[in-house]
């Protein structure tokens, strides 16, 4: 009898959840005994009780794991079973880890990876710190977890995908689903370059609660965690949460206090998450006091640049502010503003300029 | 009873041209009947029924034999209600009630009511001017068409009231009297009611929308709510130079053969401004139906074609846009014929940046993939033929109460015409050019050489922004307009730095996070 069938089998049976599969293997050794145990010998295992005792007994047909099985062996599907070979070794010391995760991609170490999580809906601010962060942890090779949510969630998956780095898409459903749907495109391309890992038998819908669960995983999965922007009931505070829990390393991006998408984050931080300040403290383990900020090239700009980086530094500006600030004449300006787009200094978005967030 | 049929000369419509219909008629010994032949629609048909109560109501008597009328060429569909007056005329002589000299010389248009009152009717110009092309000099035409008529010069137009006064006159009994005619609304003049100094605090955008009017380059302004999209593109005509005679009866031709002249028989002398709702369906726009009739592309030729909400319109109906766009012009083709409607408009479109709208406000929190997902729904071969991309800003609610205006449509016009005579007098030996956008690309080797600056800009630009290699020819055609606004001969390093603003949204879309 195929051992991967007899995962699926222990994880599909109902009152079975991530913490008395763990009880029953710990107790049986193998899956196999589970499957041929006896209603005595079940009951014995702590926290099962008559009833579920005779469940396990009495739900014996293999046919659909077995169809389960045949899925993912003809869509190149991983069964990562626990305590096993290729599960990841970081989920073993949990007692309410899964019992079967599905994963498609390159399975690799990932115990050092950092989660990168928050909001669907952020604002501009969100944007560019995640795309930092991302990238240095791609420039790094450490990492990125995150749950191929919209929003910071897409960001952070596609800054990696972008550099070629590793990355681990832990999704709430089936792992044949994708949702959001926009999302199909780098979906695939995780399956090239990276993992996505499901914790739900392939056909999972989007439910609820299924959510949860795997914000759970994530913070089971990651060595840190880092909250970009949260507002008050997000998902992604249940993950810092479980990974204060778990005594994981967990940082909240600061913001101002009257916005609504990082009241979240600000309460977390209050709580006793750390405050992340750079991301230079995320990628080097040791000095997290020394915070080193990205320096601007002022002494390679001429005396028109400096003016105009001073101007946007704090605010953005549009090419109208900007004009009423400087004294230079309106043509001028643009030929400037283009040589310092071409340099790499500044970025505009619909009209607006500031400062490069890649110097 | 005459022994042969009686052929008076009236005129059709297939698509905005005129065409000679020959309206002959026998009478036959027989039980007494009206029978039409020729393809004639229902109005057609019916006519058979104004005729006999118009002509007993002008006291004339309607034979009693069996009529047939035919109108030829038979294997063409007519419509419309016009064929009337001639059929009235026809029957008349036929029976001998008047008799007319050289009746070959006439033409005869107009819908008769049951008490013998002519009515006016649509398709005037293009029918006059088939008339004039056959050598038909003399053509008899409702009251209310009559200004209409005379816009064509050469013609002896005559304008009656009544069925009666018709056959009065064509038989020689009364002579015409002149109808005195308001001469004053033939003049082109431009009485735009908007203004381009109503809009206030977009004046760096208003030089792109000029450059665009000055070289004829099709515009997309993309930017939140309320910034003045629309307001902007609804004063584009009042800058674009006015209308040549020519173009001005082009225009005039399209609406009559519409039927949407309202004020009947004034020459347009305005560009058209059309601004299509984005549910429009494909033949609306193009133009169509049994009767291929224009639709708004041609509605705005030689004016402005205003897409508001651009990424809303349906995606097959923009597509249908790229031919016309290119030729100036659209073919509709139908089993027997095919129709060539002129359609040289400038193409003015207007979108949102994002779902939101409120894209790069602190608001928006649309993430990459809605955007792009948003703005893919114009395809790539229309974002291709607009060559100035633009975000607007929104307006600082300062300078609305500042009350600063903006500069004045007629600033602008002289700056655009004076764009516009340049390129006249380049292009004037080049067929079918008229400016820069639609320079071939051998055009461009000759009338856009860069100095060494202007290379380099470019150069960088591209490694920088990754413009696709087609960009190319649009920014040198755009940045070519620039200089002939400042009257330069030469295109320098400035207007290539404008140039290269007018791809914003291109190359935005190059920087989003998106697998």
């Amino acid at each position: 009898m195929n051992e991967e069938i007899l995962y699926i089998w222990l994880s599909l049976i109902d009152g079975i959840g991530p913490v008395l599969g763990s009880e029953l293997l710990g107790k049986f050794k193998d899956v196999k005994s589970i499957y041929e145990a006896t209603y005595k010998d079940i009951l014995e295992v702590k926290g099962i009780g008559d009833k579920l005792a005779r469940n396990i007994v009495n739900s014996k047909n293999l046919m659909h794991a077995g169809k389960i099985y045949d899925y993912c062996i003809k869509e190149e599907i991983n069964i990562l079973k626990k305590y096993k070979e290729n599960y990841p070794t970081q989920l073993n010391y949990y007692i309410n880890s899964p019992i079967v995760l599905y994963a498609k991609g390159i399975l690799k170490e990932s115990s050092d990876s950092v989660a990168i999580v928050g909001s669907r809906r952020c604002t501009e601010y969100g944007k560019k710190v995640t795309i930092e962060l991302a990238t240095e942890l791609s420039k790094t090779n450490i990492p990125i977890i995150s749950g191929l949510a919209k929003g910071i969630d897409g960001y952070s998956h596609t800054v990696a995908i972008k550099n070629n780095s590793y990355t681990i898409g832990v999704i709430g459903t089936g792992i044949n689903i994708c949702y959001p749907k926009e999302h199909i495109k780098l979906m695939e391309s995780i399956f090239e370059k990276g993992l996505v890992i499901s914790q739900f038998p392939p056909g999972t819908k989007n439910i609820k609660q299924n959510f949860i669960k795997r914000n759970e995983l994530i913070a089971m999965l990651a060595k840190k965690i880092v909250v970009i922007q949260a507002g008050k009931d997000s998902g992604a505070l249940y993950t810092a949460k479980c990974g204060m829990k778990y005594n994981k390393e967990v940082f909240a991006v600061p913001n101002n206090i009257y916005d609504n998408f990082s009241l979240g984050t600000n309460e977390l931080i209050f709580q006793g998450a750390k405050v992340y300040i750079s991301s230079k403290m995320i990628t080097s383990s040791s000095a997290i006091n020394e915070v080193k900020y990205n320096t601007i090239e002022l002494c390679k700009m001429n005396e028109d640049e400096i003016k105009i980086c001073n101007l946007i530094k704090s605010v953005p500006l549009t090419l109208d502010q900007l004009k009423i600030n400087l004294n230079i004449s309106l043509m001028d300006i643009q030929e400037i503003l283009l040589e310092m787009e071409l340099k790499g200094y500044i970025e505009q978005k619909r009209g607006i300029y500031m400062l490069s967030s890649t110097i | 009873m005459s022994l042969i049929a009686t052929v008076v000369n009236s005129f059709g419509i297939l698509g905005i041209d005129g065409y000679l219909v020959k309206i002959e008629i026998d009478t036959i010994y027989g039980q007494p009947s009206v029978s039409i032949v020729g393809m004639g629609d229902t109005a057609v048909k019916e006519a058979r029924e104004r005729l006999e109560a118009a002509i007993i109501n002008s006291e004339f008597e309607f034979p009693k034999m069996k009529i047939v009328i035919n109108l030829s060429p038979s294997d063409i569909k007519k419509r419309g209600s016009h064929y009337d007056l001639g059929m009235a005329v026809a029957l008349i002589i036929q029976s001998k009630q008047i008799q007319v000299e050289e009746l070959n010389t006439y033409g005869f248009i107009g819908e008769l009511s049951l008490n013998g009152d002519l009515s006016p009717c649509t398709g005037i110009l293009p029918m006059i001017i088939e008339a004039k092309n056959r050598g038909i000099k003399n053509i008899i035409v409702p009251v209310d068409n009559v200004e209409e008529a005379g816009l064509v010069s050469g013609m002896n137009i005559f304008a009656f009231n009544k069925l009666a006064e018709v056959a009065n006159f064509i038989s020689g009994i009364n002579p015409y009297e002149a109808i005195n005619l308001n001469s004053n609304k033939h003049r082109i003049s431009n009485k735009y009611l908007v203004d381009f100094n109503e809009v206030q605090g977009q004046d760096s955008a208003i030089e792109f929308v000029t450059v665009a009017a000055a070289g004829g380059h099709n515009l997309l302004m993309s930017g939140a709510p309320g910034c003045g999209k629309s307001m902007i593109a609804k004063r584009i005509p009042t800058i674009l130079p006015s209308m040549t005679e020519e173009e001005a009866l082009e225009v005039t031709k399209i609406y009559s053969v519409s039927g949407l002249l309202k004020s009947r028989g004034t020459l347009i002398t305005e560009r058209p401004f059309r601004s299509p709702h984005h549910n429009a369906s494909l033949n609306s726009l193009v133009g169509g139906g049994t009767f291929a009739m224009p639709g708004e592309i041609s509605l705005s030729h030689n004016g402005v074609l205003f897409l508001d909400e651009i990424a809303e319109f349906n995606k097959k109906t923009l597509d249908a846009l790229r031919q016309p766009i290119e030729d100036g012009k659209v073919t509709i083709s139908r089993v027997k014929n095919t129709h060539n409607f002129p359609a040289n408009f400038m193409l003015v479109a207007a979108m949102n940046p994002c779902p939101c709208g409120y894209y790069g406000e602190e608001r928006c929190h649309c993430t990459d993939y809605e955007i792009i997902k948003y703005r893919q729904k114009l395809s790539g071969p229309i974002m291709d033929r607009i060559d100035i991309q633009k975000y607007f800003e929104p307006v600082n609610i300062m300078d609305l109460t500042n009350n600063i205006s903006g500069p004045s449509s007629k600033n602008l016009r002289e700056k655009v015409e004076m764009a516009r005579n340049i390129q006249r007098e380049r292009y004037k030996n080049v067929k079918n050019i008229k400016c820069n956008a639609f320079m071939t690309p051998e055009l461009i080797k000759e009338y856009c050489v860069l100095d060494e600056d202007s290379k380099n800009i470019f150069k960088n630009a591209y490694e920088k922004f990754k413009y696709s290699a087609r960009t190319y020819h649009k920014f040198l055609r755009v940045a070519r307009t620039f200089a002939d606004i400042e009257g330069s001969e030469k295109i320098s390093k400035s207007h290539i730095v404008k140039a290269l603003m007018c791809r914003e949204i291109e190359k935005e879309q190059r920087a989003m996070v998106i697998v």
